[in-house]
């Protein structure tokens, strides 16, 4: 495998993202509210108005919220109920990010070539197929990874400055992030991209490829309601086998989808 | 060693269609080869097969000596594909660099021959352009500056003239044969405009229906055409046109004249031209 090739491709893939609106704006607008703008509207609104005129129903979520190991130093039940909201409700929906970041930008990398008809260009350079493979999966999988890392900085300062300025406590600060960011969003974003390049063997256009990958968002969605009533506990040995077991699922998928991604397959569906 | 060998070359895709029958041809290095037919008739895919995108149903091609879809063979080749594309949001820079890139070469030699190319190809000052900002015909020349880049002893050029106002088509065509010329590159030319092809090519394929229906030199295909010669003999008194069987028979048909009373200034054998080889290979194929 010629390094300086996949290399080459990255760095032109990374370019041509950010010169295209159609990537870039999802790209930054969905995180920023997802992760940011929500949660800081969630602590605001709770710490504010919440606290002046008391929270209806919280002594169902406390019944909940037990289960999770809240800091001591957190003792008002709406403080306990921000903390676990913002650190175990909310990890799956963070993990959105890495997911959608990966299968928008492989679905732009590989499909959005066939769609605009660069590809067959591509096709007729030295490049192998494995070059194009192991440098389209790289340029989609290590910025996903890199931006879920940036959008939980983001989150964690913005939170945490919230919470300080208003309660001086931390609010997000749970060790479950940690396994979280290391293995769970790197899974995840593998998953997306091995099912966005099983999708782009048949696919024609960018949307398309995109839409069928981000069905994995269904298991994330369908661990947010099963967390909301009770019916899954979040603690870090469940995230780290869920991230060994999608770790091999994607291997698994990745690894036979390969040997049908030829120039053949690719040029046959231009 | 020829630039191209095919034997029995056919392509049937998986939905059944035949794209291409028995393909046999050879292409004589250092030629432009004119690869002429309508719409559907098995261009794209010989050039896919040729560059080894496609890999045949059955028979064997060679390029320079190899098997097709080895990466020796697209290291020495370039293919400027039909509908093929590049990068519109990035500048014409940028779009070269990277596929010089593909070919090896470092940025200070990319430069070098990127600027070379610009300037052969009358683009000097649109480097820092973006390729969707130009017109087609600009396009085009970057298209054909990166076809270029690796100096390619093979180039396959999948109608290079479409989508181009006849001006730019005939630049791109004088673009063609210079390069054919100057740097001894085979040209493996598809098209169906037939006046550019005749003005370039030395040597032509007529492919229909996924079949080749004739090739060869001018001459050859001249030869292969059992319809009489016209021959216009041009005296300083008048224009006689007349139908021979045969070259012999010239000299008869000038003495007859003369021997009228007529003084011969010019003889001129009618030999049909491209267009009128190509549409009658291809009606007789169709019959």
């Amino acid at each position: 495998m010629n390094g300086q090739r996949v290399r080459a491709v990255m760095a032109k893939d990374l370019r041509e993202i950010g010169a295209n609106p159609m990537v870039v704006i999802p790209m930054t607008l969905v995180p920023a509210v997802i992760c940011v703008v929500i949660p800081t509207v969630i602590l605001v609104v709770a710490l504010g108005a919440g606290a002046a005129r008391g929270v209806h129903g919280l002594e169902q979520v406390e019944k909940l919220i037990v289960v999770y190991p809240v800091p001591a130093a957190l003792t008002e039940p709406l403080h306990r109920m921000l903390y676990v909201i913002l650190n175990y409700t909310f990890l799956p929906m963070f993990m959105i990010v890495p997911l959608m970041m990966a299968s928008l930008i492989s679905a732009n990398a590989i499909v959005g070539e066939k769609e605009r008809r660069t590809l067959e260009t591509l096709l007729c350079t030295p490049l192998t197929n494995r070059e194009l493979i192991v440098s389209k999966l790289l340029v989609s999988f290590l910025p996903a990874v890199t931006l879920s890392w940036a959008v939980f900085g983001a989150f964690f300062l913005v939170t945490n400055g919230v919470s300080l300025a208003m309660i001086h406590q931390w609010i997000v600060r749970s060790w479950i992030w940690l396994p979280s960011l290391l293995l769970l969003s790197p899974s995840v974003s593998m998953m997306a991209l091995s099912l966005t390049l099983l999708v782009s063997l048949k696919a024609r256009t960018f949307q398309s490829a995109q839409q069928v990958a981000a069905l994995v968002v269904v298991p994330l969605v369908a661990v947010v309601l099963a967390q909301v009533t009770g019916a899954v506990i979040l603690n870090a040995l469940y995230v780290v086998l869920a991230s060994l077991a999608l770790f091999a699922a994607a291997a698994v998928l990745i690894l036979r989808v390969l040997p049908r991604f030829t120039r053949e397959a690719i040029v046959s569906t231009l | 060693m020829k630039a191209v060998v095919t034997q029995d070359l056919t392509k049937t895709y998986a939905n059944g269609v035949r794209a291409l029958v028995g393909l046999t041809l050879e292409v004589e290095p250092g030629t432009i080869f004119g690869f002429l037919g309508p719409n559907g008739s098995g261009k794209t895919t010989t050039v896919r097969l040729l560059n080894g995108t496609l890999s045949p149903t059955r028979g064997t091609a060679q390029v320079l000596g190899l098997a097709p879809d080895s990466e020796a063979v697209r290291l020495k080749t370039a293919t400027l594909a039909e509908l093929a594309r590049m990068y519109d949001h990035l500048t014409v820079a940028a779009n070269l660099r990277f596929f010089a890139r593909l070919y090896g070469m470092d940025r200070a030699a990319a430069d070098r021959k990127i600027g070379g190319l610009l300037a052969a190809l009358e683009l000097d000052g649109r480097l820092e352009q973006k390729l969707g900002t130009l017109s087609t015909g600009l396009q085009k020349r970057v298209y054909l500056a990166r076809t270029l880049l690796n100096d390619p002893e093979v180039a396959f050029l999948d109608e290079p003239t479409s989508g181009l106002d006849p001006e730019s088509a005939l630049q791109v065509t004088e673009l063609i044969r210079a390069l054919a010329r100057e740097r001894g590159t085979t040209v493996f030319l598809c098209t169906h405009n037939l006046p550019l092809a005749e003005r370039i090519c030395d040597a032509y394929g007529f492919l229909h229906q996924g079949s080749l229906v004739a090739s060869g030199t001018t001459e050859d295909l001249v030869r292969g055409v059992s319809e009489p010669l016209r021959v216009r003999v041009t005296t300083f008194e008048g224009v006689h046109e007349s139908v021979i069987r045969g070259e012999e028979e010239i000299n008869g048909l000038v003495r007859s004249i003369m021997d009228a009373g007529e003084r011969v200034r010019d003889v001129r054998v009618m030999r049909p031209d491209l267009e009128a080889l190509y549409f009658h290979y291809l009606g007789k194929a169709s019959r």
